[in-house]
């Protein structure tokens, strides 16, 4: 049986199809508030079904916008590739908003965000953080809002390997059974459900190489709202308003530049320089 | 454009300059859609770019903000200036009037 839901997520419409209760759950709970009302259909539909007599690695099928179905080994592959086509097409659309690549943690003396190239660590060094009692809004992307500065998470799962699993059990974050089988763990896992509009307080370029020890240096504002741009969507604005307001979220916040070591002495370096509520 | 003690450089009217809390600033080419973040020395250079203010007196500027030997702000001034030049965000006085 097909299981049918529609969500409207910043003004993106679309439809999720599944023939796994489980992932029909997870949505239904990750986009709690967000379904959409509208009578008028969407032609966004992305499906995930899972198909037991297929050779096994291809019993996880999804369709996406622009890519017919394909296969793909795990529940958590399918997932990831999912949610990864609605976070691309996210972007891609005429909503009024700049969508901005990086991880969004809430801080106790302000807000944090880590921006960064796929690869860099946001996922693992935001999860450290949450292991350190941090709340985590998104590892991924955030929508900025050109009118008030306010940067809200978009919300979904955080795909881990098995190599962060392990990382993250070693610092104390305690991960469902699920999570080390799927390779992915959600907000509601880890005891997070409101997702409050972020300001950044604190940005972190993170850089891809790591070191033995973390290092961090600060960073002019121009510099970080430069490292900024190059992870930003600017949707309908001009190239112009894409930069003012890239300006306006880091010339509110103190910028570093992040290469890290390892990931308890880098979670330990990022909280503590956070302690200090550096002004900026 | 070749920079001297004597040049006048002036800011080309395509870029947008940002300035930032911290000081530094954000110089945005809206021809090329280029951004580059510049330092607070850098960026207070630029402002004195109108086309009136030769290298000295920039440089003058310079001496009266910063505590740093002359010849060190002339030579980081005309670096920056001809970088500045280089990317084509300074034209000649009259090259735009």
């Amino acid at each position: 049986m097909i299981l049918e839901q529609r969500y409207s997520l910043f003004g993106y419409r679309f439809s999720f199809h599944t023939n796994v209760p489980r992932a029909a759950e997870l949505f239904s709970r990750l986009y709690a508030g967000k379904t959409d009302s509208s009578a008028e259909a969407t032609a966004n539909l992305y499906q995930l079904l899972h198909c037991p007599d297929a050779a096994a690695d291809e019993q996880w099928r999804i369709e996406v916008p622009g890519l017919a179905f394909h296969g793909k080994p795990t529940f958590g592959d399918s997932l990831y590739s999912i949610e990864a086509s609605i976070s691309r097409d996210l972007t891609r659309q005429d909503h009024g908003l700049h969508v901005v690549h990086g991880a969004v943690v809430y801080g106790e003396r302000g807000d944090i965000l880590l921006t960064g190239n796929s690869g860099a660590g946001k996922t693992t060094l935001s999860l450290a953080l949450a292991a350190r009692g941090l709340r985590v809004g998104c590892d991924d992307i955030a929508v900025l809002n050109p009118v008030d500065g306010l940067l809200q998470p978009h919300v979904r799962c955080f795909h881990i390997d098995a190599r962060s699993a392990e990382l993250l059990a070693g610092l104390g974050l305690e991960l469902p059974a699920d999570a080390l089988r799927d390779q992915f763990v959600t907000p509601l896992d880890l005891g997070m459900s409101e997702m409050p509009p972020a300001r950044p307080r604190f940005i972190f370029v993170l850089e891809p190489e790591r070191r033995q020890a973390p290092l961090i240096v600060p960073e002019t504002q121009a510099q970080a709202a430069s490292a900024l741009l190059m992870q930003t969507g600017r949707g309908r604005f001009s190239d112009l308003e894409g930069v003012r307001t890239i300006a306006r979220l880091t010339g509110a916040a103190s910028c570093f530049r992040l290469w890290s070591g390892d990931l308890a002495s880098t979670a330990q370096a990022v909280l503590e320089l956070c302690a200090t509520g550096i002004s900026c | 454009m070749q920079i001297t003690a004597m040049s006048k450089p002036k800011s080309r009217e395509t870029v947008e300059a940002q300035p930032l809390p911290d000081g530094s600033g954000l110089l945005f080419d809206t021809a090329t859609a280029t951004a580059y973040p510049i330092t607070e020395s850098a960026m207070r250079i630029w402002q004195l770019c109108d086309g009136q203010n030769d290298v000295a007196s920039i440089v003058d500027d310079l001496e009266a903000h910063y505590d740093v030997e002359r010849q060190v702000l002339e030579q980081d001034s005309l670096k920056f200036l001809e970088d500045m030049a280089q990317k084509q965000l300074l034209v000649e006085p009259a090259a735009e009037a």
